[in-house]
């Protein structure tokens, strides 16, 4: 099944879908905010293919839940979901910046340091980071501009790529090392986060295994930095005392790729897949954290060989609907099930949302003159316990809550 | 001693063609064009406000027909590269310059501010698909 594709016309660096809203950071140093749920709803007024605009692009949850599976297994309900996906694969949709006149909130002056490495939104806030350092500032508001005008610098480290989970801002430092900022005391003053350095390696990029996180580098074997996860009631002073649960994390150790996958190559981990790039084969490793013993934490699934493959991986990443490489003037996506998909052209910035609610199906893609929005939804019919390429669908997080 | 190359770039400051970076030296990065077009780089530089001979470091690239070409390889002898790095001696009086090919996916210390980028970009010196690879450490050719 090929994806849906939504093309918006532009000078774009980079890209957020958060909360019903779509950020565009343009080349301009500005920011534009569009309601996409808005959007969404115009590109799917045809009663036709609703369901499946709705599924691919503002509620990709609708089709993992748990209770909607007995509809999906159902022959008929399948044939018709997978018609509808392909009907709309078929019809590209292309969109220019006056197209988007009436789900436009607002276009602002971008006051964070740009251009920047990364950006990532959690909580509501939205952080950037750049060779000069973390900043951050509340986004999704409702007054006069969606996205903070004054933002905060949090750490003046010299910062690749962010990704936030467990209240904890995850940051690549390059040759620093990994670090991981804490998000958890709002009211504590920014600048005042505790940041703790994780590891002296280097890394580029990070993302989380469930509470863990795995580091990512060009210039060395990645490595997982493991955490054990805790839960217990506590009191919480409030009005009157309150009972709330609370996760905590604790360090396990720290492992090097090599330890992981036997070989050299360019290696990533997202929530239950740790992967490594070598010469036209990418290694899959299952990881599931509740095991004590090693060998049952690391389960080595299967290589998966690339054909006619040449040149280098300069970056990549796993979701739920396969792995996407990223090489010099391709993107390559290996689905969940199914060949390979190219998409040509060198893209400028691109990037996933695993650990999104409704967008985890979506790939963003900047060019030179657009964004491609992607949508993959060929992940909903296949069974997750034995898919190889992409991340599990855990019930848990079908129902919204963390894995 | 071995004298060491130099131009004036002003009164103040001179430019010195460092050996290290054309002798074959091992862990030094090499360039592969000429002295004549490596001070071009610099004069281009200043002209394009990636290096201020207030400050005491800058960027440049080797531009030819306005475009960028590669100008030398890194400390490895191997990766061709095309931006350079400058530095400034600033004790002495003229202040000394001098630059070597500059590895943006061998060192961080080599990556462009991301304002030279920008200005790189902007001056059409550079796609954004480029400037992006340069800020994040990836390797990318021209």
């Amino acid at each position: 099944m090929q994806p849906i594709r939504l093309s918006i016309y532009g000078d774009f660096w980079d890209s957020q879908v958060y909360s019903g809203k779509l950020y565009l950071f343009g080349a301009d140093a500005s920011i534009l905010t569009f309601n996409w749920d808005k959007l969404v709803d115009e590109l799917g007024s045809d009663e036709s293919t609703r369901v499946a605009v709705v599924a691919a692009y503002s509620d990709s949850s609708l089709l993992y839940h748990p209770r909607n599976q007995v509809l999906i297994q159902d022959y008929e309900i399948k044939t018709a979901l997978v018609a509808k996906f392909e009907r709309l694969a078929d019809q590209r949709f292309n969109l220019g910046l006056n197209d988007l006149a009436n789900v436009l909130i607002r276009q602002q002056d971008n006051n964070f340091p740009f251009p920047h490495a990364d950006t990532e939104i959690y909580g509501n806030v939205l952080y950037v980071s750049s060779d000069q350092g973390i900043h951050s500032g509340a986004c999704n508001r409702k007054d006069k501009y969606p996205v903070i005008t004054r933002p905060t610098r949090d750490h003046d480290v010299r910062a690749f790529g962010i990704e936030a989970s467990y209240n904890a801002l995850a940051v690549a430092g390059g040759r620093e090392g990994l670090y991981e900022m804490s998000l958890t005391d709002r009211r504590r003053s920014r600048g005042q986060r505790e940041f703790m350095r994780r590891s002296e390696n280097d890394c580029v990029d990070c993302n989380w295994t469930f509470q863990s996180i795995f580091a990512s580098s060009l210039r060395q074997p990645g490595f997982l930095v493991e955490f054990e996860k805790h839960e217990e009631t506590v009191e919480i002073e409030d009005i009157g005392y309150r009972q709330a649960r609370r996760t905590t994390r604790s360090f396990r150790g720290l492992l090097d790729g090599n330890s992981i996958f036997h070989t050299q190559g360019y290696s990533w981990g997202v929530q239950d897949k740790l992967c490594l790039y070598h010469e036209g084969i990418v290694d899959v490793v299952r990881y599931y954290p509740w095991f004590n013993e090693p060998e049952e934490r690391f389960t080595r699934l299967t290589s998966i060989q690339l054909e006619n493959w040449k040149g280098t991986v300069l970056g990549a990443a796993s979701t739920l609907f396969g792995i996407v490489l990223e090489c010099e003037n391709a993107l390559v996506v290996i689905p969940s099930t199914g060949a390979p998909i190219t998409l040509t052209g060198e893209p400028v910035k691109w990037r996933v949302f695993p650990r999104s609610k409704n967008y985890e199906n979506q790939l963003h893609v900047v060019y030179e003159d657009r964004i491609d929005i992607l949508s993959f939804n060929h992940d909903y019919f296949v069974n997750q316990k034995e898919k190889v390429a992409g991340l599990e669908m855990f019930p848990s997080k079908a129902l919204g809550r963390q894995s | 001693m071995v004298a060491v190359a130099s131009r004036h770039i002003d009164i103040q400051n001179d430019y010195l063609f460092h050996p290290d970076h054309r002798n074959g030296t091992q862990g030094k990065s090499q360039w592969t064009i000429d002295q004549d077009e490596e001070f071009n780089c610099v004069t281009n530089a200043i002209a394009n406000s990636t290096l201020s001979l207030a400050e005491t470091f800058g960027w440049g690239l080797h531009l030819v027909n306005g475009l960028p070409e590669y100008l030398g390889v890194g400390a490895n002898h191997g990766s061709q590269v095309f931006v350079a790095k400058f530095k400034c001696h600033d004790g002495v009086a003229p202040r000394q310059w001098h630059g070597y090919p500059a590895d943006h996916a061998a060192r961080d210390q080599d990556i462009p501010p991301s304002k030279v980028l920008l200005a790189w970009r902007n001056a059409g010196f550079l796609t954004k698909a480029k400037a992006s690879k340069i800020l994040l450490g990836k390797r990318c050719s021209l």
